[in-house]
């Protein structure tokens, strides 16, 4: 029997009764028959590590499966629940010492009640023991998160020199082992409510010559942010975000806003340039964040075909001559503190998308979404999100009804362009 | 060795495949790339009117295998990831157990790694609220520990077992 695949189009294939008593359970344990790798490496792996572990009692076949996990993840209070247990630092000792088997991922994480229980530098040597184990087993990926109290990072992690993913979220780094040279097969990295200085920074990058995607989100101590990387592809810069703004002294040493930003990026392909959103609410952040865009920014990214902003950014998109879709929030612009008018100085010449983001509509917004539809050629569409429109906000007044008629007869240099609102 | 068809050959070019119980499914050349094994196969032998030959998967599993193809062939650049992903979800949620592992090993054969991600995640998550009887119960696992192997393996791993 043939039958025609194809454009969606298929028959029903009728069992016949014979074909399909066979197809029927038969009971086998077909769990257990399936092989190593995919029990291992697809399965387990998936599994909270302690039923994982667990698992073990099913069967023979199971009893040795968990010693040969390729991917480990301690979730938090793990080290708690095994400080004071012999025979659980045994288990983790087999879990990490699995003979040659390659480990694709060490993931951990600690919280407040580890900390509570175990002393600090002692829970620190026991992450550096588990990193010294993944770094002998070729690590690729290692991702640390730490949702307490801030703690430096182990130098040897910086030994694990085949990693290709790393994630770290709220350590420090205070410095680079003199002996480290590189981590040559990097690709991601994402660094998170970390405290790191400008150098450590760029001696990281430096070192990542294969690297694709960064994201550099709510850190701290760096105070002229500069990324210089040849094939970077995706970039995501979070100014203070994921910090609460009450938890911020300004005049502290380490501080959450740069003085400058320089990005030459040669490869990179989509950049996201966010600030924490509770920030454009606090005058004295709204003017540091303005002072970055009059004096220092410094953008080189000749590719870049996306940007998402939430921050005052029509100067900028002068740096971005290959723009095709654009994503952005007006709040900054209700500034009367600099009260310039933002110019486009070419036009956006490949710019097709837009969404811009209205949470309060004033004649500037209008000036703004004017600005850039007057300077797209080859605009298709601007999707404008207006406050009055999203459930929690007040219903539109008069005032916001004409604002909405005279957005919608823009003028567009575009012939193609719509301006929808939503 | 053949060379790959070039993209207007790619479009008309019709795959076939044969089934343990000799049943020919025909499909579109995109589809078989989905599958690496297909794809390495085709590399050799080119565009061909001869059915390829899959000796341990039955009609019923190769048509779920096609199915599954099939959409995410034709939902690559139309349909949203999010809608994609509740197409999958609505394909294994009501999946028994034995089309599931079936399933696992046709598509580690055919090398189709979503699908086989789509599979174990389906069955971490069955396994993921059971206890271990119950586990033993649903999947059948005989256990065949001496009472001596089963009370060492339990001295192992207490720490696993207590909470």
């Amino acid at each position: 029997m043939q039958w025609q695949w194809g454009n969606g189009r298929y028959h029903k294939y009728i069992l016949n009764p014979a074909e399909r008593l066979s197809e029927l359970s038969d009971h086998r344990d077909r769990l257990s028959a399936l092989p190593d790798d995919i029990l291992c490496n697809h399965i387990l792996t998936r599994l909270p590590l302690k039923l994982a572990i667990k698992c073990s009692i099913l069967s023979r076949r199971w009893s040795c499966l968990w010693t040969r996990l390729p991917s480990l993840n301690f979730p938090r209070q793990f080290f708690r629940s095994v400080a004071s247990n012999r025979k659980a630092k045994m288990i983790i000792k087999k879990l990490l010492l699995a003979g040659s088997v390659q480990l694709d991922s060490f993931e951990l994480e600690v919280d407040k009640s580890d900390f509570d229980y175990i002393w600090e530098r002692k829970l620190c040597n026991k992450i550096a023991e588990c990193i010294d184990i993944a770094a002998s087993r070729k690590v690729k990926k290692i991702a640390l998160k730490n949702t307490y109290s801030s703690c430096s990072v182990p130098s040897n992690l910086f030994t694990c020199d085949r990693l290709v993913v790393l994630c770290l979220q709220n350590f420090e780094i205070s410095s680079i082992p003199t002996n480290f040279s590189r981590f040559p097969c990097l690709m991601t990295c994402s660094l998170q409510a970390m405290l790191l200085n400008d150098g450590i920074l760029e001696q990281l990058i430096a070192a990542c010559p294969r690297l694709e995607s960064l994201t550099l989100s709510g850190c701290e101590g760096l105070t002229d942010l500069k990324i210089c990387s040849p094939i970077l592809g995706y970039l995501n810069i979070g100014i203070g975000v994921g910090i609460n703004p009450d938890n911020i002294d300004l005049n502290s040493p380490y501080c959450l806003i740069p003085n400058s930003i320089t990005l030459k990026c040669p490869q990179l392909d989509t950049l996201v340039l966010e600030t924490n959103s509770v920030f454009k609410r606090r005058p004295e952040f709204y003017q540091i964040i303005n002072a970055i865009y009059d004096l220092g920014v410094e953008i080189n990214v000749p590719i870049c075909r996306r940007l998402c902003t939430n921050l005052p950014c029509v100067n900028i998109l002068n740096s971005f001559p290959s723009l095709e879709e654009l994503s952005m929030d007006t709040y900054c612009f209700h500034d009367t503190v600099n009260g310039r008018v933002s110019i486009l100085t070419n036009p956006l010449e490949k710019l097709k998308k837009v969404h811009v983001s209205i949470s309060v509509f004033g004649e500037k917004d209008l000036h703004l979404v004017g600005c850039i539809l007057e300077n797209s050629p080859s605009l298709e569409t601007m999707a404008v999100s207006l406050p009055f429109r999203s459930k929690n906000c007040p219903p539109a007044s008069e005032f916001d009804l004409i604002l909405m008629d005279k957005l919608l007869g823009l003028e567009r240099s575009s012939a193609e362009a719509t301006i929808i609102i939503i | 060795m053949a060379e790959l068809p070039n993209t207007t050959m790619a479009n008309e070019c019709k795959v076939k495949l044969k089934s343990k119980d000799d049943k020919i499914f025909e499909v579109e050349y995109a589809v078989a790339m989905q599958s690496q094994t297909l794809k390495n196969a085709l590399a050799h032998t080119g565009c061909t009117d001869t059915a390829l030959p899959l000796h341990d998967i039955s009609s019923q599993i190769l048509a779920k295998v096609i199915e599954y193809c099939e959409y995410h062939v034709n939902a690559a650049n139309t349909i949203s990831e999010k809608d994609v992903k509740t197409w999958d979800e609505e394909l294994v949620k009501h999946m028994d157990q034995d089309t599931l592992f079936r399933l696992i090993v046709a598509a580690k054969y055919l090398e189709i790694h979503n699908l086989v991600d789509l599979m174990c995640k389906t069955i971490a998550d069955r396994i993921k609220d059971k206890s271990v009887e119950e586990l033993r119960e649903i999947f059948h696992v005989q256990n065949d520990f001496t009472p001596e192997e089963e009370e060492q393996v339990r001295r192992e791993t207490k720490w696993a077992h207590g909470e």
